[in-house]
């Protein structure tokens, strides 16, 4: 009879969609993950801003740039962030820029675990 | 008739094949959607919050650069180099992922005017107070931000546009100087200088650091705020300029009241006169905030930008004014909308309180100076906190 034939046809539709699925929730992941990142990296700069004003405005040094850095990250949810301070006193230009472990500010960062966040800004400080 | 039955279900199944491509086919192109508006706008926000930070920036730099010494050059030699310079600035940071190199940011030279609470940026008119800043992909001043996905959907570029005006803004601000006795020590211990009196504040004392990095204050201010007053009181138990030392006076006086530059050598002299009638007292940091606040108070016509800066090399004496707490009196001042700031001079350990004192009065503790250049850097860090401010 043609039972055998029809068992045989059945679950064609489960297995398609379980090879096709993957492509689409790849795809939702990696989108995700990237949106996730722009997100983290806009974070950063509001940071990495506030630090540049601060230290335009006060004459904060590196150190004092560094350990506010650690506090206002961890107070907006960023982890881990490490931060570079670079004067030219020459021109008097002031650059901050922050590292932020991407793996270490979202937790389903499959894609990337190693990237770095590097975000920075440039200021001018008249008596640095 | 059993035949054609077995047939047709047979063909129904041989059609399943392939009935899952059309559903994930419309699930990849709603989701190719989602991801394009998600990965995009974030993108779009993120561009344009860096935009405006650069142009803010860049803004600033040209006024600072203009009202500053840095160039040697004058008139309009030195209004071109305050625009270059402000445009390189410019191309130091990266918007939309890009280094804007081949552009450069619109900067205008002008005045800001406020008529009936309303402030105008009038381009190219004198004397300079303000400056603005454009950048904007239509007119040159940026080059348009690539979109990840806006090809799809037929748009090829995103070209957000943002303006920065800044302007010097009229200031009054309260110098509240501590001239209790211990301001005639040398600023890095407790001894008096060489050759000094008692309580006569002599060159190598605090109390003559103090008028050296003011003097940088002022004569700095003059340069790049014409719309600043300034007052001065003093605290410490010390008279007023021709009155004998007397405990008995108030502990806080009000030695100069709100002028422009042109009365500001007042404030010179008054300081300098306490080398002859020498300091007195003790520490009476309320007392200053209080009489500060009285005075910024007395005369508002200058808006509502009212701060008090606190000098001072020690803290609240208790034994004499336990019962005035400065907090309170900054908190008070806070209340009224003037911000009190503070730094401290000398080895004391006054700082915690000077931090405290600030937190409350919405203003910030500016540090420790034990040299007579530590505290004319503190100055010159005042200078470039109070003379212009982002008005747009």
């Amino acid at each position: 009879m043609g039972s055998r034939k029809t068992n045989v046809r059945r679950g064609v539709a489960a297995v398609e969609l379980a090879i096709l699925l993957p492509i689409p929730v790849v795809l939702a992941l990696c989108s995700m993950q990237t949106a996730a990142m722009i997100q983290v990296r806009h974070s950063t700069l509001f940071v990495v801003d506030e630090l540049l004003q601060h230290a335009i405005q006060t004459g904060a040094t590196d150190t004092e740039i560094q350990e506010r850095g650690a506090l206002i990250s961890s107070e907006v949810g960023l982890h881990e962030v490490t931060f570079q301070v670079t004067r030219s006193p020459l021109d008097s230009i002031i650059r901050i820029q922050a590292n932020v472990p991407f793996a270490k500010n979202y937790e389903g960062s499959m894609f990337m675990p190693d990237k770095t966040l590097a975000v920075y800004r440039t200021g001018y400080q008249e008596y640095p | 008739m059993k035949n054609l039955r077995a047939n047709v279900r047979l063909a129904n199944q041989v059609n399943r094949r392939g009935a899952m491509i059309p559903l994930v086919g419309v699930m990849m192109v709603l989701l190719l959607i989602f991801v394009a508006l998600m990965i995009d706008t974030s993108w779009m926000a993120l561009s344009k919050t860096e935009q405006q930070m650069a142009v803010d920036e860049a803004s600033r730099c040209a006024l600072t650069y203009l009202a500053t010494n840095k160039s040697k050059a004058t008139g309009e030699e030195r209004e071109a180099e305050a625009i270059a310079f402000a445009q390189n600035l410019f191309k130091l940071d990266t918007i939309g992922g890009k280094l804007q190199s081949n552009v450069n940011v619109g900067i205008e030279l002008g005045q800001v005017e406020e008529v009936a609470g309303v402030r105008n940026f009038l381009p190219n008119a004198r004397p300079i107070n303000g400056v603005r800043g454009t950048s904007d992909s239509n007119n040159g001043t940026l080059e348009p931000i690539k979109l990840f996905f806006a090809n799809l959907f037929g748009v090829s570029d995103f070209k957000p546009k943002s303006t920065a005006v800044l302007a010097c803004r009229p200031i009054d601000i309260v110098i509240c100087v501590d001239a209790s006795g211990s301001m005639s020590r040398v600023i890095d211990g407790t001894t008096l200088p060489p050759g000094a009196v008692s309580d006569h504040p002599a060159p190598g004392s605090r109390w003559f650091d103090l008028l050296v990095a003011l003097n940088v204050f002022l004569e700095g201010m003059q340069e790049r705020n014409s719309l600043v007053r300034i007052g001065l009181v003093t605290f410490g138990g010390a008279g007023p300029v021709g009155t004998p030392k007397d405990l008995t006076l108030p502990p806080a006086v009000t030695e100069v009241s709100l002028v422009d530059s042109t009365g500001w050598s007042q404030t010179q002299t008054v300081l300098q006169g306490y080398g002859v009638l020498g300091l007195q007292g003790s520490t009476d940091i309320s007392a200053g905030i209080r009489a500060s606040t009285a005075l910024l108070m007395s005369d508002t016509s200058n808006g509502m930008n009212r701060f008090i800066i606190v000098m001072s090399d020690g803290e609240q004496y208790t034994p004499y004014y336990a019962a005035d707490i400065p907090e309170i009196a900054a908190a008070e001042a806070a209340a009224l909308n003037i911000s009190v700031h503070t730094l401290l001079i000398g080895p004391s350990s006054a700082g915690p309180q000077l931090v405290r004192v600030a937190l409350a009065g919405n203003g910030q503790f500016y540090g420790q100076s034990l040299s007579q250049s530590d505290l004319v850097a503190t100055f010159q860090t005042l200078m470039s906190r109070f003379a212009f401010s982002l008005v747009e």
